[in-house]
């Protein structure tokens, strides 16, 4: 008897053995997931006009909703129009999700997200900040199996302007408007700063615990603030039409000749990075890159020192985004005989690239997080292994 | 009298390159064998499956080459150190001991001396089929013969048999044989497990199954995966198990002739066991169907004489199927036999 144990443990073992040493690994560009961006809104929605947006780790979809829906502890039929916002991680779960209230108003603009948390700017000039539950409902199925949303309106701020631009890090939350810029602590909305600027404020950015705002108007400039609403100032020439952050500094371009500039936050120019054509275009950010894309060329920028660390003849898709680890594009592909993904490294050099399934095709916004490019277009959401998988070893 | 010494060396030197090459391909063809199937899954596998599930795939299948060569040596070792007694389990022999078997033991532990080898354990099966074969290792071997056996030799003709049994443990190939047989066996019942597969769904949709309503593509899907994926199953372990069948005869045949030889120098008495197998030639016929079956299913190409399926009729043996030929024709062996008597041993 023993021996026939002994001999079963180590068939058992062996087997174990040989399963534990084989498997697919998943290739760079595969599909993970797909489909769980059809879960979210607790109604229908009438359009089809939901915004995604990334943080790193989190993806955001904020939806404009409207219509009339049933209470039923009143029996009474009511009209509503809020925002709806959900949350995903990279595995395509549903983190949390929120609503704002019925009666408050639709996202008026472009959504900021950072550290976990949504920055909505409302009809109305309301800055609302939308974040998991300080409960710590994580937004799965309750007990009774009802779902749980996870997610709150945790503060409101009045800034009274229309068309309010937003910025945001897990440090602070900037609005701006027609003639000022609002500074709000992320934790409870509470108002930093508001200084008036006298001049419309086309671009706002935040690095960690500093702003930079645009100013257009007679005389374009560059606000650099801090949390206490501490400015510099520096001028800027006519035709600046982005304003981007990378390595605690920020950009602008095009100025003269091909030429972006760089300020540290002190509001002075320390670098002014020569990029020609591609000057015009807003860069994407991965780590402390610039990373210049268009008219067939692609190029990278250090942060840091000015420098063009290099140029290549490339032309990538429309949807891109940038990571430290280099960029990817999503779209039409000619080398992977249509629509597909492609990765470029830090270097410049193509790292991959893949075919996607007919769904998504080439539709969809591109997004980074963690270890997954996700693809989400209005209702579904595709994840695919940005890197090739693990294979799994018991040695 | 020690095989080592015996009347001829040279035929013992191809004897050890034999197993040398047989034991060089028997870690090779494992080997070969998994990574035939992952090509064909990196290829064939996976246009299947991007055409089943209508999306593309980027990434491989894969087997840890690590893992892989401890699953195979472990396997062999699982194998040296449990064949033998998965063996006589399997023919549900018996170890008897010197009390049970006085002649029996006494008769071999002479032999072993007289070949230079250790004493080898002694096992009985009851069955009137009379056959005898050796499992294990020279330090830790055991002789097997059957009660049919005992009752049909003269005392010669068993002593020849026994010798032959501990010359195939001092020459070793019974451990390399003990190991050898089971990639032709996993390769032999993959295919038939593949074949019963297809022939299972292809029954199934010959009876309807799936109902009216079924999905055409989806039936058409598993057609198609189920047929390429067993097909290539049938045809590579039948590729296998050819190779593995061949390299099973690179050893099988000679040994038995070495065996022979082996037996002739420890008795001085080859006409013995010539006659021995004639006799046990002899007896197949008259075996029963049902007692022959008992000892098919993989260790027939251990034993001393093969079950020869024109013995048994129309019935088929499971054993010819996995291992044909595995013994060198038992008149060629008897005349080699004559011929050793007649030149002197």
């Amino acid at each position: 008897m023993r021996r026939r144990r002994t001999f079963l443990a180590a068939v058992g073992a062996g087997l174990a053995t040989a399963i534990a040493g084989c498997g697919y690994q998943a290739g760079a560009g595969d599909l993970a997931w797909d489909g769980r961006g059809a879960r979210g809104s607790t109604v229908t929605p009438s359009r089809s006009d939901r915004t995604w947006l990334a943080d790193g780790e989190s993806l955001f979809g904020v939806l404009n909703q409207s219509g009339r829906t049933h209470d039923f502890e009143t029996g009474q039929w009511h009209e509503f129009s809020n925002v709806h916002v959900s949350v995903y991680d990279d595995a395509g779960d549903r983190r949390w999700r929120a609503e704002t209230d019925d009666r408050q108003y639709q996202a008026d603009g472009e959504p900021a997200v950072a550290d976990g948390s949504a920055y909505l700017p409302l009809e109305g000039g309301i800055v609302a900040a939308v974040g998991p539950d300080s409960e710590g409902d994580d937004g799965g199925e309750d007990d009774d199996g009802s779902e749980g949303n996870g997610g709150e309106v945790r503060w409101t701020a009045e800034v009274g302007e229309p068309d309010l631009r937003l910025a945001a890090s897990g440090r602070l939350v900037v609005a701006a408007g027609e003639g000022a810029v609002h500074g709000f602590d992320p934790d409870d909305g509470e108002t930093l700063f508001t200084i008036g600027v006298g001049a419309d404020v086309p671009g706002v950015a935040v690095d960690g615990d500093r702003a930079w705002a645009r100013v257009g108007g007679t005389e374009s400039r560059l606000l650099a603030l801090d949390t206490d609403g501490r400015r510099a100032t520096a001028a800027l020439p006519d035709g600046v039409r982005w304003l981007e952050t990378a390595a605690g500094r920020a950009f602008v371009g095009p100025v003269e000749d091909g030429l972006t500039w760089g300020f540290d936050g002190g509001g002075e120019r320390v670098v002014d990075p020569e990029v020609g054509g591609v000057a015009g275009d807003r860069p994407l950010v991965g780590g402390d890159r610039l990373y210049h894309v268009g008219r067939g060329e692609l190029l990278a920028v250090d942060a840091r020192s000015g420098e063009r660390v290099w140029r290549r003849e490339r032309s990538l898709p429309d949807e891109r985004v940038a990571t430290p680890d280099g960029l990817y594009a999503h779209g039409s592909l000619p080398d992977a005989d249509g629509c597909g993904l492609v990765a470029i490294d830090a270097d410049g050099e193509k790292r991959w690239s893949a075919s996607v399934p007919d769904e998504p095709g080439c539709s969809g916004g591109l997004f980074a997080l963690g270890d997954r490019l996700v693809v989400a277009d209005d209702f579904r959401l595709y994840g695919f292994h940005a890197r090739r998988g693990s294979r799994r070893s018991v040695v | 009298m020690s095989l080592r010494t015996d009347a001829a060396p040279s035929a013992d030197r191809e004897l050890r390159v034999r197993m040398g090459v047989t034991l060089l391909f028997l870690v090779v063809l494992p080997f070969a064998f998994v990574y035939t199937f992952l090509l064909l899954a990196n290829t064939v596998g996976i246009a299947l499956l991007e055409w089943a599930t209508e999306r593309p795939y980027h990434g491989e299948f894969y087997v840890d080459p690590v893992v892989l060569t401890v699953v195979v040596l472990g396997g062999f070792v699982v194998q040296y150190r449990y064949g033998p007694t998965a063996v006589l389990g399997s023919v549900d022999a018996r170890r008897v001991t010197a009390e049970e078997y006085p002649d029996l033991h006494a008769t071999v532990t002479r032999l072993a001396a007289q070949a230079g080898v250790p004493e080898p354990e002694v096992a009985v099966l009851e069955a009137d089929l009379p056959n005898a074969f050796a499992v294990g290792t020279a330090d830790d071997g055991t002789v097997v013969v059957s009660t049919g056996l005992l009752d049909s030799l003269e005392d010669r003709e068993l002593e020849a048999v026994l010798a032959h049994e501990l010359a195939h443990l001092g020459n070793r190939d019974a451990s390399l044989m003990t190991v050898a047989w089971l990639l032709p066996t996993i390769t032999y019942y993959l295919a038939v497990v593949a074949f019963w597969v297809l022939y299972g769904f292809y029954r199934l949709l010959g009876a309807g199954a799936g109902g009216g309503s079924r999905d055409g593509r989806g039936l058409a899907v598993a057609a198609v995966v189920i047929t390429v994926t067993t097909v290539l199953t049938m045809a590579v372990s039948a590729m296998f198990w050819v190779a593995s069948v061949l390299l099973y005869r690179l050893l099988s045949r000679h040994r038995e002739y070495a065996a022979d030889r082996g037996a002739a120098a420890i008795t001085g008495d080859p006409a013995a066991l010539a006659s021995a197998l004639e006799r046990i030639d002899g007896r197949m016929p008259e075996i029963p169907d049902e007692d022959l079956r008992r000892y098919d299913g993989g260790v027939e190409a251990l034993y001393l004489a093969p079950l020869e399926a024109r013995a048994f009729g129309s019935k088929e043996l499971i054993s010819t199927d996995i291992f044909p030929d595995s013994h060198p024709p038992t008149d060629e062996r008897i005349d080699r036999l004559r011929e050793l008597e007649r030149g002197g041993v």
